[in-house]
């Protein structure tokens, strides 16, 4: 079975170590704009909400995609960039309904949670436990099978005529 | 099982795919009158600019057909389909089918402009296209016609050294897919980086005994090598008239959401065919590669029997020009004909821009110029038809639910003091 990053925003303080470890896994640099987790700070509801790819299965982003850069690589049950055919016009940015997808503005490429090749960093180094990369149980599957079923249903809603 | 593809386009190949992933018995052929193989031309332009090399265009190679089991007849011109006799003719020979599937694709329209047969003027389509205009560059280039791609077109061509310039009929450029404000951001960063814009203006005629050597128009005259028209598609349709198909309303063919024409076993999808826009519910050409791919998709599905619907074209588009990301979705507020009154939203966050049209509570459309990162919450919202009042519950909803969406729409936008 797969594992999954389980977000828990209650418990996200806004400490922002995740980006930190994050570029530095990638980018080998402490630079939370080259992070691919972000830290969404909204400040009048005093809310913090770690922003992450969730590796949809019918993802947005891959059918936008206009080079078919952007895929699902199913054995990690993750969605990576070939970025030798990539051509940088992040659609795939516009696509995601999450923000998950960062543009790295010094490597000039999108960039997105890659799971760390199996191994997510932010989730080990998360010192709450906001993020945690688990089996995903099933009454946990099961609510991410209900919102997954919501946005496709909603996708797929034929669009009502136009009102006379 | 035997299906037909006529093109060999983003539809017609996805359309293959996905029966060949459903059915690995049937036996598909793809059709085209064109000899490339599946290629994105929405890469055409880095490969004009020469950041992108010509391999790279091409999303297949003779081998991945194979290793798919996807025949190609390629270079082939179809001259007839009969439905009664479930066959299509091509020069040489006639193939029967079980199922067909029109993925023909659009042409690139040019208007009727004294001189714009002459050697230089060019369209941009294919990598043949691209080729031509490669092979044809010389000191100055004038593109008529500023959608996105001919904005893309003339960066590539200034990133060549060439003295650009980019004519516009309407008053600002992109004048589909945005409003004055973005618009002219954008024109101001590529103006900086020397392509001279002119708006409000019509290309009379083009000048040159054999060869382009200037464009006149109703307020200057300018001296130029080569001349690349963009100013529209023409949906490929000829065929499927020809063979009794429905040609709906905007001159393209007419499916329903399964993607079917009028006719028993035949289907049609991509840039050939009119859908219906999800932001506004009305027939639309929607030339756009997502739709062609998603389109091609739920072909295949019903072609094997397997209900998939529609849900309608998405007009996304979203480029970059000079580093900034310029994006947009859905209708702007000068959208000709607009039946019903928009309110528009607009939000400076940082260096970034966002452009918001709401009608009757709910977002139409949306633009943003920098960050683009709460577009797709919005998208979302425009599919779902969402309310912003239900919007707002929804964020002001404890504990948070576990779909941040809305929440970094919320953020970004202050929906809250958006009163509809
Ligand atoms: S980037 Fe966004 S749309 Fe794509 S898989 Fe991740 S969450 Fe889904
Ligand atoms: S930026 Fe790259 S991965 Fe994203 S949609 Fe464009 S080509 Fe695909």
């Amino acid at each position: 079975m797969t594992k999954q990053l389980v977000i828990d925003y209650e418990k996200c303080t806004g400490c922002r170590l995740c980006e930190m470890v994050c570029s530095v896994k990638h980018e080998g640099v402490v630079n939370p704009a080259r992070s691919r987790i972000n830290i969404a700070k909204w400040e009048t509801k005093g809310l913090t909400v770690p922003v992450v790819c969730r590796q949809c299965e019918d993802a947005p982003c891959v059918s936008a995609c206009p080079t078919n850069a952007r895929m699902r690589d199913e054995e990690l049950g993750r969605v990576i960039v070939n970025y030798d055919r990539c051509i940088g016009c992040k659609t795939c940015v516009v696509a995601c309904p999450f923000g998950a997808i960062n543009w790295d503005p010094l490597a000039r490429k999108v960039i997105s949670c890659d799971l760390c090749d199996g191994e997510p960093q932010c989730a080990r180094f998360c010192e709450t436990g906001a993020i945690r990369f688990i089996e995903v149980s099933t009454a946990n599957k099961d609510r991410q099978r209900e919102a997954a079923g919501q946005l496709l249903e909603s996708m797929q809603k034929p669009v009502q005529p136009a009102a006379r | 099982m035997k299906v037909l593809i006529l093109g060999n386009g983003v539809a017609g190949n996805t359309a293959a795919s996905t029966i060949r992933r459903l059915d690995s018995q049937a036996d598909i052929t793809i059709i085209s009158e064109e000899t490339f193989a599946e290629y994105s031309a929405c890469a055409l332009p880095h490969y004009i600019s020469g950041e992108y090399g010509r391999r790279k265009l091409f999303l297949r190679t003779k081998k991945s057909y194979a290793q798919e089991k996807i025949k190609t007849i390629l270079g082939q011109k179809v001259t007839a389909i009969h439905p009664e006799s479930k066959q299509i003719f091509l020069d040489s020979k006639n193939l029967s089918y079980d199922k067909l599937i029109l993925a023909t694709g659009a042409r690139p329209v040019v208007p009727p402009i004294p001189g714009a047969n002459l050697a230089g003027v060019f369209t941009l389509k294919s990598p043949g296209d691209a080729d031509r205009i490669i092979a044809g560059m010389g000191k100055a280039v004038v593109l008529i016609g500023s959608g996105p791609i001919g904005v893309e077109t003339a960066i590539a061509l200034r990133k060549r050294g060439l003295d650009v310039y980019l004519i516009e009929f309407m008053d600002r450029i992109m004048p589909r897919i945005f409003d004055a404000k973005p618009s002219s951001i954008l024109r101001s960063i590529i103006q900086e980086k020397g392509i001279k814009v002119f708006t409000g203006e019509r290309v009379t005629s083009i000048i040159g005994d054999t060869k382009v050597t200037g464009v006149i128009t109703d307020k200057r005259q300018i001296e130029c090598d080569q001349v690349v028209v963009g100013v529209g598609m023409r949906p490929n349709v000829e065929l499927a008239k020809q063979a009794g198909i429905t040609i709906g309303s905007l001159g393209a063919i007419a499916v329903d959401r399964q993607m079917k024409t009028n006719l028993e076993d035949i289907y049609a999808c991509g840039d050939c065919v009119q859908t219906r826009d999800m932001a506004t519910g009305k027939e639309t050409l929607s030339p756009l590669w997502h739709n062609a791919k998603r389109q091609g998709m739920i072909a295949g599905y019903n072609c094997l029997g397997i209900t998939k619907i529609y849900p309608g074209a998405e007009t996304i588009t979203s480029l970059d020009v000079y580093g900034t990301h310029a994006a947009t979705f859905g209708c702007i507020e000068l959208e000709p004909n607009r039946a019903e009154p928009v309110k528009v939203v607009e939000k400076h966050i940082g260096g970034n821009y966002y452009r918001l049209m709401i009608t009757n509570e709910k977002i139409v459309g949306a633009q943003s110029i920098g960050n683009a990162r709460d577009m797709g919450a919005m998208l979302y919202a425009l599919i779902k038809h969402e309310p912003l009042s239900r919007i707002n519950r929804i964020v002001e909803q404890r504990p948070i639910p576990e779909n941040p969406l809305y929440h970094r729409a919320a953020r970004a936008l202050d929906l809250q003091s958006i009163k509809g």
